[in-house]
């Protein structure tokens, strides 16, 4: 017989058979890792979890707690509980689980902690998941898979290269005459049969490592790390012509397109001349910003840009003022802030040393503005590019930048301004042109397309009727709370809260940016501190979120689980609803009504803002909801665009149902709704009804707002 | 106007509380955290089922050790007194590697033997990390720290023998000194260990994991989009802005792949400084442990929780004078 057929690989120095040895040596690792995983994710996962979920002292208990194992390298740790647990590769893997299990909960951590932040986790408890369902399945499970598959990954390949190492050693690891390709590796270089036999027992970990490693890898790559070429490449495809820098005319005959070829967004042609605002205007998803950025040259890299671009000097205002200011530098250093670079931009001088983060909103505008326009290091731009920077201000902060953005384009030398808003109010007298995209430019001098006005909501008569919604002295503090104590500590952020809502009622809450809208709309369903008297659907909901009542996020995608698709999500709201006698109402029927049925597949995470928000309607009818609360459903629409969202949203909770709607813009929402109530300063400033306002709206803040409108 | 003064001086006497504040946590955090790693390895001795003075020849030896170490004490006992010890520097004298040697002399010695090692890993890590830029480059900085320092080390004084013993056949070269690797000491061998440590304990993939990620988040930050819109078509003034950005904003990745790759190659270290003899902390620890030398095992892993708490501690201290957002909270 063929010695080779018995002994295929041959034999080690003391006759075994390499090959089986080879395969022996598998299950101390196999059982090894195994443990070592098992350990690390039962103990970390689920502190971890806790840890990110709960925050506070619980959070940081843990954390500390983790924090004192991870202080000690996980190898010395391993070799220290192998003078207590013993040798082989379970101990092993018991200690090295042990030693991995602060890393995998660390990492859990700061996923969920990330996810909560974002309020993911407030969303999905005010919707009725219960909490623990809510953390383990949809934060942690759903959201978090990538990290427990990297951790997996990490735990097992960290495992079989310090089994190797310690059997290879000698005295801490797998001994003879147990197999490990380590001591394998040990015996063979020991006998010196060199490339023959103790080639494959180092393939063999090598192999394993490698495996487990491109796995990890896998793991690894986020949708970001794969999208990102280097960043000192420039994005924009080379046809686009680089223009002349004297030059201060544009021309753009453009379009974007994704990689297969499909158009995003399309302008014929644009012309901009010095000391001119030319307005870009367009409904949501026409590809505004997407020309503004192709015109930049920053593009993102999963698109390209064709046509031709005579592009001149440039300068960016992002719709975010703080996120476009270098955060690790002082304004003064990013900007030549000259007397008059300053007097343009409206840049408080004293504030000329502070850094972004410190900025208030207004602020970081102007200080966005004084740094296009007088950018420290580089020439004054001959083309500023505006991407809708007016979203999201008051109305007095709106005018005083467009004021601003005026004077500047009048000043000497002024550069263009090309300018994306959706807001058609800002346009007359300030825009010298309006270009609509996707269809050719309007004449010069001719008249804005405004918006219809919307249809004011009939007058209700409240005399007989119990307010769904009924608060008064309400005192509310920041910061999110699920318990049911009723004051938080320091000063409350507002005061003497007087409010209700009846059935059928739209009522609007108004008020600057930080006013506290948002922590009011929590308050009112239990999810902040507060003390008063409080009453929802007849009962207090402190304590216990009422279960009639939903909120309307201000980002749509908070509420839904971005992993899953959107028939699954509303099934999870259909079992809700059923739970609360809310028969009937099927996830079709949903879908139907929000316009969404052609979506129904589609993962929460590929709708469009638009499409996300009706989904959250959704949600909300399947629920049953007889409040809603919603936080600022008309922010970055146009006036008839906010017309369609709140005539969706009464349909959605039906004509006995109450809404409270929280905005920044009192002029937008007033002839949507049936009352208003004015923040300010903390306190509730006035509250009149629509038609009332002229004569009402007696405070100086309202009457601004008014005025401003 | 008195008013005013005390308002401002009020002020004055806040901003410094805060900004002493932001300095003593972390610094209070990492003493926590050492102490917490003191506690545990205190914990893990107490818990052993016997004692390993039982496994030493010399009953006299035996008895004294007893006595010193309070074995008969309760466990709560011992393990406050061992963290306190711990915790004082007080970690008694050797038992079996070098009877009656000072543990904290042997353990300081070995440390600050390792530590070129260390550094050199480190920085190797860190520029190759740096330099892996685009997804070729971070794709091959990850296959080649996936391979395990045991493989990487044997592989590396092998080939090196290997390629030697080859020369010194043909006549190219006489025997060099550093033949024989890994028992031979000299340059080469401090060199293959660094390269062993710095590509196989993870420490290289780390970092560039690290840096593709920030670089990820840069890309689509704003303040980077205007630098890449103000640049305009300039291709010069593109990289010299944008890049002056990049840097400036690749420092706090940096500092916490600094805190992030310390505890795998001080893993690593072990397992090179043992295949390769040479002296240090790794070496001591394994052969600490090989022969139940409880003092000196825990004095070690005491010893590298503290350096990790002190660098946690200095990369945060790093961070908060780099970052104004955490040096000046709003």
């Amino acid at each position: 017989m063929n010695p080779l057929s018995l002994h295929p690989l041959g034999t080690d120095a003391v006759g075994r058979d390499v090959a089986l040895r080879l395969i022996a040596a598998a299950k101390p690792l196999l059982l090894g890792g195994g443990i070592a995983i098992a350990v690390a994710f039962t103990t970390g996962v689920s502190l971890g979890a806790v840890a990110g979920a709960r925050g506070g002292r619980i959070g940081q208990a843990i954390r500390a707690a983790a924090t004192s194992v991870a202080a000690i390298p996980a190898i010395p740790l391993v070799l220290v509980l192998g003078l207590e647990i013993g040798q082989g590769a379970a101990p092993l893997g018991l200690a090295w689980g042990l030693a991995c299990a602060p890393g995998v909960g660390m990492a859990i951590f700061h996923r969920v902690d990330a996810l909560r932040r974002e309020d993911r986790l407030l969303a999905l408890v005010a919707h009725g998941v219960p909490t623990w369902r809510a953390v383990a399945v949809h934060l942690v499970w759903n959201n978090a898979r990538d990290v427990l598959r990297m951790q997996a990954a990490r735990v097992l390949a960290g495992f079989l290269a310090m089994e190797s190492a310690l059997s290879y050693l000698g005295s801490a690891g797998v001994a003879e005459p147990e197999a490990s390709w380590g001591n394998m590796l040990a015996m063979a270089m020991r006998s010196g049969d060199g490339a023959g036999a103790a080639s494959l027992p180092v393939i063999a970990p090598v192999v394993a490592i490698v495996g487990v490693s491109a796995l990890l890898w896998r793991a690894a790559q986020g949708p970001a790390v794969r999208a990102v070429p280097g960043l000192h490449e420039r994005r924009a495809p080379q046809e686009l012509h680089d223009g002349d820098l004297a030059a201060t005319n544009i021309e753009v005959r453009n379009a974007v397109r994704t990689a297969d070829g499909r158009r995003l967004a399309h302008l014929d042609a644009l012309h901009a001349h010095p000391g001119e605002v030319v307005a870009l205007i367009g409904p949501s998803g026409a590809g505004k910003s997407l020309i503004l950025r192709a015109i930049a040259g920053i593009v993102p890299a999963a698109l390209t840009a064709s046509g031709r671009i005579t592009r001149p000097r440039l300068a960016w205002v992002a719709q975010d003022a703080r996120a476009s200011l270098d955060p690790l530098r002082t304004v003064r250093a990013q900007a030549d802030a000259g007397p008059e670079a300053l007097k343009l931009s409206g840049f408080p001088a004293a504030r000329l040393d502070a850094f972004p983060h410190a900025l208030s909103g207004g602020e970081a505008q102007r200080a966005a503005l004084l740094v296009a326009v007088a950018p420290r290091g580089a020439p004054p731009p001959a083309l500023l590019l505006a991407d809708e920077p007016t979203t999201g201000l008051d109305p007095r902060a709106r005018r005083s930048l467009t004021r601003a953005l005026r004077a500047l384009t009048r000043s000497e030398a002024g550069p263009a301004v090309l300018f994306v808003t959706h807001d058609q109010r800002l346009l007359p007298g300030f825009a010298d042109r309006i270009v609509p995209v996707g269809s050719s430019e309007t004449p010069p001098g001719a008249p804005a397309p405004l918006a219809p006005s919307p249809r004011a909501p009939s007058p209700l008569d409240l005399t007989s009727t119990t307010p769904l919604l009924a608060a008064s002295g309400l005192c509310v503090w920041p910061g999110l709370t699920r318990s049911p104590r009723r004051t938080g500590r320091g000063a409350p952020l507002l005061r003497g809260i007087d409010l209700h809502v009846h059935a059928g009622e739209t009522v609007c809450l108004v008020g600057e940016s930080g006013s506290g809208k948002t922590s009011l709309l929590r308050a009112l369903n239990g999810l902040c501190a507060s003390n008063g008297t409080l009453t929802l659907l007849g009962a207090d909901p402190r304590g216990e979120p009422s279960r009639r009542t939903q909120m309307l996020w201000q980002d749509p995608g908070t509420s839904l689980d971005p992993t899953l698709p959107l028939h699954r999500l509303l099934a999870i709201s259909e079992r809700l609803g059923r739970e609360r006698d809310t028969v009937g109402r099927t996830v079709d029927e949903a879908l139907r009504k929000v316009d969404l049925v052609h979506r129904a597949k589609a993962l929460a995470s590929e709708l469009s803002g638009g499409e996300q928000r009706r989904a959250s309607l959704a949600q909300i009818w399947l629920t049953g909801a007889r409040v809603v609360l919603a936080d600022e459903p008309t922010a970055g629409l146009d006036a008839a665009r906010a017309a369609e969202a709140l005539t969706l949203l009464r349909a959605i909770v039906g004509a006995e149902g109450g809404i409270l709607v929280a905005s920044h813009d009192l002029t937008q929402v007033l002839p949507l709704c049936h009352r208003v109530y004015v923040l300010h300063e903390g306190a509730c400033v006035d509250a009149f009804a629509p038609s009332d306002a002229a004569d009402a709206a007696r405070h100086p803040f309202t009457r601004d707002l008014l005025d401003a409108g | 106007m008195g008013e005013r003064v005390a308002d401002a001086v009020s002020t004055a006497a806040e901003r410094t509380a805060t900004r002493r504040a932001s300095w003593l946590t972390p610094v209070a955090g990492g003493a926590l955290a050492w102490v917490g790693a003191v506690l545990l390895v205190q914990v893990l001795v107490a818990l052993a089922p016997g004692d390993a003075v039982d496994t030493l020849p010399d009953p006299a030896l035996r008895a004294q050790l007893a006595l010193d170490w309070g074995l008969g004490r309760p466990v709560w006992e011992r393990i406050l007194t061992g963290t306190v010890h711990g915790i004082t520097g007080a970690w008694g004298s050797s038992w079996t590697v070098q009877p009656g040697a000072d543990v904290a002399g042997m353990v300081g010695a070995a440390v600050v033997k390792s530590a070129p090692v260390l550094l050199g890993a480190w920085t190797l890590a860190v520029v190759v990390g740096l330099v892996a830029r685009g997804r070729t480059a971070l794709q091959a900085a990850t296959a080649a720290s996936a391979l395990p320092v045991l493989l990487l080390t044997l592989g590396l004084t092998q080939g090196t023998n290997a390629a030697v013993w080859y020369g010194m056949q043909r006549g190219w070269w006489p025997r060099p000194s550093f033949f024989a690797l890994p028992t031979e000491p000299g340059w080469v061998r401090d060199a293959v260990v660094i390269a062993a440590l710095g590509i196989g304990s993870g420490a290289l993939g780390e970092v560039a994991a690290r840096f593709a990620a920030a670089d990820a988040a840069l890309s689509e930050a704003g303040f980077v989009l205007a630098a890449r819109a103000r640049s305009g078509s300039d291709p010069a003034h593109t990289s010299s802005a944008v890049r002056q950005l990049l840097w400036r904003h690749r420092v706090v990745p940096l500092l916490e792949a600094s805190h992030a790759v310390f505890s795998p190659l001080v893993g690593g270290l072990v397992i090179v400084e043992r295949l390769c003899a040479r002296p240090g902390a790794g070496d001591l620890l394994w052969r600490a442990v090989a022969v139940r030398d409880v003092p000196v095992a825990t004095g070690v892993v005491v010893a590298l929780a503290g350096c990790t708490a002190a660098i946690s501690v200095a990369v945060e201290l790093a961070r908060r004078a780099w970052d104004p957002r955490l040096r000046h909270p709003a």
